[in-house]
């Protein structure tokens, strides 16, 4: 057993786990899109253990749609979040406009960041392998900063675990954008394949912090209590 | 080689602002009217500046009397923190009820903001030229708009919280 499939198997077995504390618990309820998100990636898991078996080029068109599904349904799970912050601060505007301000501004700081390089010796499809992997990492810390800095110029309190969920992601994405910059700097550039492991033991890594999370019972927020007994 | 250090040191601060950020929700998520009194500075109560202190804005003394009576630069900064924390029970008070006047949060924000700049400024200028006559002007605005958001602090709670109006004067 390879080292790639060692990590699809680990990271599988979690996704199973997620998801049967999400049944069992019925937190697919409240949270409908990161569910899906769950089962996407089990699905996705399945498919790629088998594409592991072509050829490389064969392999990339495989990840690359696998890629582009996994950001899709990250920006719809932090809408999913901001959608649910709401309604925990008993809000009614979202202030669209605002989100996307800050987007936008976040994106522009982000992509500032990094001197964008594709490495030279690199076939058409790993070029805009690459592309689509550096615009996906700015997008997602650009989408998080958002997320963040939204909430915070609203003052909205975060439910606990919604925070939870951002933070796996929030680490994800981080990691994610620095293997992005180091593969720009290599000069095997997409060869450099220990990047790649690095960046999914960091998703590996926030999929183990939410299974700890979920599987402990959730502390209830004493504030809802206390407001009861103050805002009466 | 450089560029790299400064591109992963850049990533490095996103993440450490996004840890204490996480931090920082999560002191917000636990905090309750006792957590929040209870970090109010009383080593310090601006009552040495007005007989009026909490119930009405304004000093009963002049810029000179001020400074003296509000130990220099450590009334200050008690200013300085008390006006942060009282911020943060507006804050918590609007997120828990509907009933918060919005005009009220509005104005203790600005409350807030403004005695900060001030007291800044005034610490800043101690710095350089101990107790002039600028610094004692504006430890005197600071403290002038420090009675004011007391009071409107007051008003706040005596509508929305009401048993908390004791425990907020004792800790004032």
């Amino acid at each position: 057993m390879t080292l790639d499939s060692a990590i699809l198997l680990v990271g599988m077995g979690l996704l199973a786990a997620l998801l049967a504390i999400f049944v069992s618990r019925r937190i697919y309820r409240t949270l409908p899109v990161f569910f899906s998100f769950l089962i996407w990636c089990l699905c996705s898991g399945l498919v790629m253990v088998q594409a592991l078996r072509l050829p490389p080029h064969l392999y990339l068109r495989f990840f690359l749609v696998n890629m582009i599904g996994d950001d899709l349904f990250l920006l719809a799970i932090l809408f999913e979040l901001g959608r649910r912050i709401l309604r925990h601060n008993r809000k009614t505007q979202a202030r669209l406009f605002l989100a996307f301000l800050l987007f936008v501004l976040a994106a522009v700081l982000v992509s500032s960041l990094a001197n964008w390089m594709i490495p030279p010796h690199t076939t058409p499809l790993e070029k805009f392998y690459m592309v689509l992997s550096q615009a996906f990492a700015i997008v997602r810390v650009a989408a998080i900063l958002a997320l963040v800095w939204w909430s915070s110029l609203r003052s909205l309190r975060w439910p606990n675990r919604e925070l939870q969920i951002a933070t796996g992601l929030g680490f994800y994405a981080v990691v994610a954008l620095a293997a992005v910059i180091a593969h720009t700097h290599l000069s095997n550039g997409a060869k450099d394949h220990w990047i790649d492991q690095i960046q999914v033991l960091s998703y590996l890594g926030a999929l183990s912090y939410w299974v700890l999370y979920f599987a402990k019972n959730e502390p209830k927020i004493e504030n809802s209590v206390h407001k009861q007994e103050i805002f009466c | 080689m450089i560029l790299l250090v400064l591109q992963f040191g850049a990533i490095a601060s996103v993440a450490l602002y996004l840890l204490r950020w996480r931090g920082a929700v999560r002191r917000r998520n636990a905090q309750t009217w006792d957590s929040l009194i209870a970090r109010l500075r009383p080593d310090w109560s601006a009552r040495e500046l007005s007989d009026h202190f909490l119930w009405k804005e304004g000093l009963d003394a002049s810029p000179e009397d001020a400074w003296q009576r509000m130990e220099g630069p450590k009334g200050l900064w008690v200013m300085y923190q008390n006006a942060r924390v009282m911020l943060e029970m507006a804050d918590y008070a609007s997120r828990n009820s509907e009933a918060v006047d919005r005009v009220l949060l509005e104005t203790l924000r600005s409350d807030a903001m403004q005695i900060r700049v001030c007291v800044l400024m005034a610490l800043a200028q101690y710095g350089f030229s101990k107790a002039s006559e600028g610094v004692r002007v504006n430890a005197y605005r600071a403290a002038q708009m420090y009675t004011g958001m007391a009071a409107r602090m007051t008003q706040l709670l005596q509508e929305n919280a009401a048993v908390i109006v004791p425990d907020f004067v004792a800790a004032m």
